[in-house]
């Protein structure tokens, strides 16, 4: 997918004409790598046209094809229609199969029946294995899969009918995306620039952090059970004041900065090296490392999908300074039996948990997994991925997706 | 100045010791009766009081010839007789706003909870049931929020709810007009009828007044919308806890998060079928009266009359 440096880039060349990278470093002030690595890649995927007069002059030129895109750049489908230069013409009306839980709503279902053979599983669970997804998706030329289950090699291997995979997600992580492009079969997902679920997630980033500061599932069912209505024993934190770190500023981060702000806190923010956000971009004179800021915070969030996966385990020691860690990505892993030794002796005063980077193994006994370790601790709480979903993200998900579906109907 | 601290002050020790270093006297334990509390209180000049000694009443202040002034650690002032003290020239010293901030904060933890559900979904997971489908919740963004109040920590929730979360709030109170809807930074004042009718969430932030008592009752919460939710971080007295109870085992209202209820200290065990009904459901949400304790309200506090002392030493 084409990010704003992607689009930065085909406008830069849409005014010069020819460039040379040297040229456009220096023009676009973008970090020479970054700049190479981007260029490749729009070439890769045909936009852009590269020209080599000798070994040390290569010039670039924005292809026809990037020129269109300009016009359209913010149709997520018709760009995606783009990206992929074959068009695959149905015989019969193609099967379209909704594999899991995800299915669009009924207004949309009658519409794409016109065109599509559609086929759903109304008992469809949240997570399948991958016999049940190939069960459900061997013979359809088009699934639609919300992340449920391991897309890899050998479960692609049995679908032998698949052309398009429509994952209604922003992350794709969970699909092997080489073995596809060997295969042939395209892969559709929804557009971060207009992200679905922006509101849901910055929310709920504020949810999940004040009920950890201030035990409310704790102290709510102590009275619902009986207890006494006392506070005394019930340690509770103000947010305003606090430092907290935030890793990774390219979606969700750069949401709840500003809100975190509004609360008093002082953030401490990382981001990764292909991003373009700036610091200013989020109200910040400079970004920190993420060792910085696991050494200075008072409260580290990970509210969004990072480009490298990180392994925080080397920081859970004694000296951990953080006094709440909130894990709201994939992409951080971590030793929970040294989050529950760091919780047992209040070094760590709560965690929450809403994404799990491994979740796929473990989500039919999540009690019994590694997890089993820390679920029953007052000051844990560890929710089933509901972080993204509310009914407004819901709407603008089915909406986008029902487009790409129809982007397919040629 | 004789100073006494009546009963023992919510206090962190090194603020106790910094009074005593005052030459403030401290009570360690509650008087057990009202003889006691008069023993103690007689040859005060100054009186440093708890809320929840609810006794600071004519029949025990006139027993008190040289007092002058009371200092209580605590907003509200419903365990004090105020009108007798203004008559008798006995100067009353709260602190508002103290936890305003804290107050606020609480309001979107039980507002952001009770939403999204975070309590039963965890229990689920605990449970063993690792499934998010069936979960339905809503954005805050654009959502109409009600403010019943328009004092500190009105002020704070308002600013919270449309800088942060994007939502439209409006209030009711006694005397609105548009330069204190500027001040607070609201659209604008309603009638608490229009109000009820209007807001997807209702805060409740007003003190127990007369004027106030079952301000929200069987009669208007009928009209909420269905999918309306209340808060309560004010004083329980102000909502018909009886009347809330129906319209949320009617579903007539989407849930409810509170912080105060009426008869405080609530006992469960005591309290009414219908009462132990309502706090079996999950879109509940009770927490004891915390809102405004949090660690970093009460060393605020702690501050403030520290301060408050000195000056009245000086």
């Amino acid at each position: 997918m084409l990010d704003k440096l992607d689009q930065k880039i085909i406008n830069y060349l849409r005014d010069k004409g020819e460039v040379t990278l040297a040229k456009a470093v220096s023009d676009m002030d973008v970090v020479k790598s970054t700049l190479f690595y981007k260029l490749e890649n729009l070439v890769k995927l045909g936009l852009v046209r590269k020209r080599i007069f000798s070994k040390r002059t290569v010039v670039y030129i924005l292809e026809e094809r990037g020129k269109l895109e300009l016009f359209i750049k913010n149709h997520t489908e018709k760009l995606n229609d783009l990206l992929f230069q074959k068009k695959i013409n149905f015989k019969n009306k193609p099967s379209l199969v909704f594999v899991d839980a995800y299915i669009l709503p009924e207004r949309y279902i009658k519409i794409l029946s016109k065109n599509f053979d559609v086929k759903y599983f109304s008992t469809a669970e949240s997570y399948i294995d991958s016999a049940k997804f190939v069960s459900r998706a061997k013979d359809a030329d088009i699934v639609v899969c919300f992340s449920s289950t391991s897309l890899d090699k050998e479960t692609l291997d049995k679908c032998r009918n698949l052309k398009y995979i429509i994952s209604p997600t922003l992350d794709v992580s969970y699909i092997d995306l080489e073995w596809c492009e060997v295969k042939g079969i395209k892969v559709l997902h929804l557009s971060d620039e207009n992200s679905y679920k922006r509101n849901a997630r910055r929310e709920f980033v504020f949810a999940a952090l004040l009920s950890l500061l201030r035990p409310i599932k704790y102290s709510s069912e102590r009275l619902k059970f009986g207890g006494e209505f006392v506070y005394d024993d019930i340690q509770s934190f103000e947010l305003g004041g606090k430092k907290v770190g935030v890793v990774g500023v390219k979606r969700e981060g750069s949401m709840i900065i500003p809100v975190l702000k509004l609360f008093g806190c002082e953030v401490l923010a990382s981001t990764t090296a292909s991003s373009n956000v700036e610091p200013f971009d989020v109200g910040l004179k400079k970004f920190v490392s993420v060792k910085e800021i696991i050494e200075q915070a008072d409260i580290v969030i990970f509210p969004e999908e990072l480009e490298v996966k990180m392994d925080i385990s080397k920081f859970l020691n004694n000296r951990l300074k953080p006094d709440f860690l909130l894990f709201l990505t994939h992409s951080v892993t971590y030793d929970v039996k040294k989050l529950k030794k760091l919780l047992d002796r209040k070094v760590l005063l709560g965690v929450f948990i809403d994404y799990y980077p491994d979740l796929f193994g473990i989500f039919k006994n999540f009690t019994k997994s590694k997890y089993k370790e820390i679920i029953n601790l007052e000051n844990v709480i560890i929710t089933p991925e509901i972080g993204f979903y509310t009914k407004e993200a819901m709407e603008r998900n089915y909406d986008q997706t029902y487009k790409i579906i129809q982007s397919l109907n040629f | 100045m004789k100073i006494i601290c009546s009963d023992p002050p919510y206090l962190f020790p090194e603020y106790v010791e910094q009074l005593k270093s005052l030459g403030v006297f401290v009570y360690e334990e509650f008087p057990k009766d009202k003889e006691e509390l008069i023993k103690r209180c007689k040859e005060a000049e100054v009186l440093i009081v708890d809320p929840m000694t609810k006794m600071y009443f004519p029949d025990v202040l006139s027993q008190c010839p040289d007092l002058t002034a009371i200092i209580t650690t605590s907003i509200g002032t419903d365990h004090i007789d105020v009108n007798y003290c203004k008559e008798s020239n006995i100067k009353v010293i709260n602190f508002p706003g103290y936890n305003a901030v804290s107050v606020a904060e609480h309001t979107f933890t039980l507002l952001l909870s009770l939403v999204r559900q975070l309590v039963p979904y965890s229990d689920k997971v605990r449970s063993g049931v690792w499934n998010n489908s069936g979960y339905k919740t809503f954005d805050l963004n654009g959502k109409v929020l009600g403010i019943m109040g328009a004092g500190s920590i009105a002020r704070e929730i308002a600013r919270i709810a449309v800088n942060g979360f994007n939502m439209k709030v409006n209030s009711f109170t006694r005397n609105p007009n548009s330069e204190r809807a500027k001040d607070l930074g609201i659209n604008k004042f309603l009638s608490l009828e229009e109000l009820l009718k209007t807001s997807d969430i209702i805060v409740a932030a007003l003190p127990h007044t007369n004027e106030t008592n079952h301000i929200l009752n069987s009669q208007n919460i009928a009209t909420l919308r269905p999918s309306a939710i209340i808060v309560n971080v004010g004083r329980g007295g102000v909502i018909d806890t009886e009347a809330l109870a129906d319209a949320l085992l009617s579903k007539k209202i989407a849930g409810a998060a509170l912080d105060v209820i009426e008869n405080e200290p609530f006992d469960l065990n005591n309290a009414s079928d219908k009462i132990k009904s309502m706090f079996k459901l999950e879109n509940v949400i009770i927490t004891p009266h915390l809102a405004g304790s949090s660690h970093d309200a009460n060393i605020n506090l702690n501050k403030q009359l520290i301060e408050v002392v000195k000056k009245l030493l000086n």
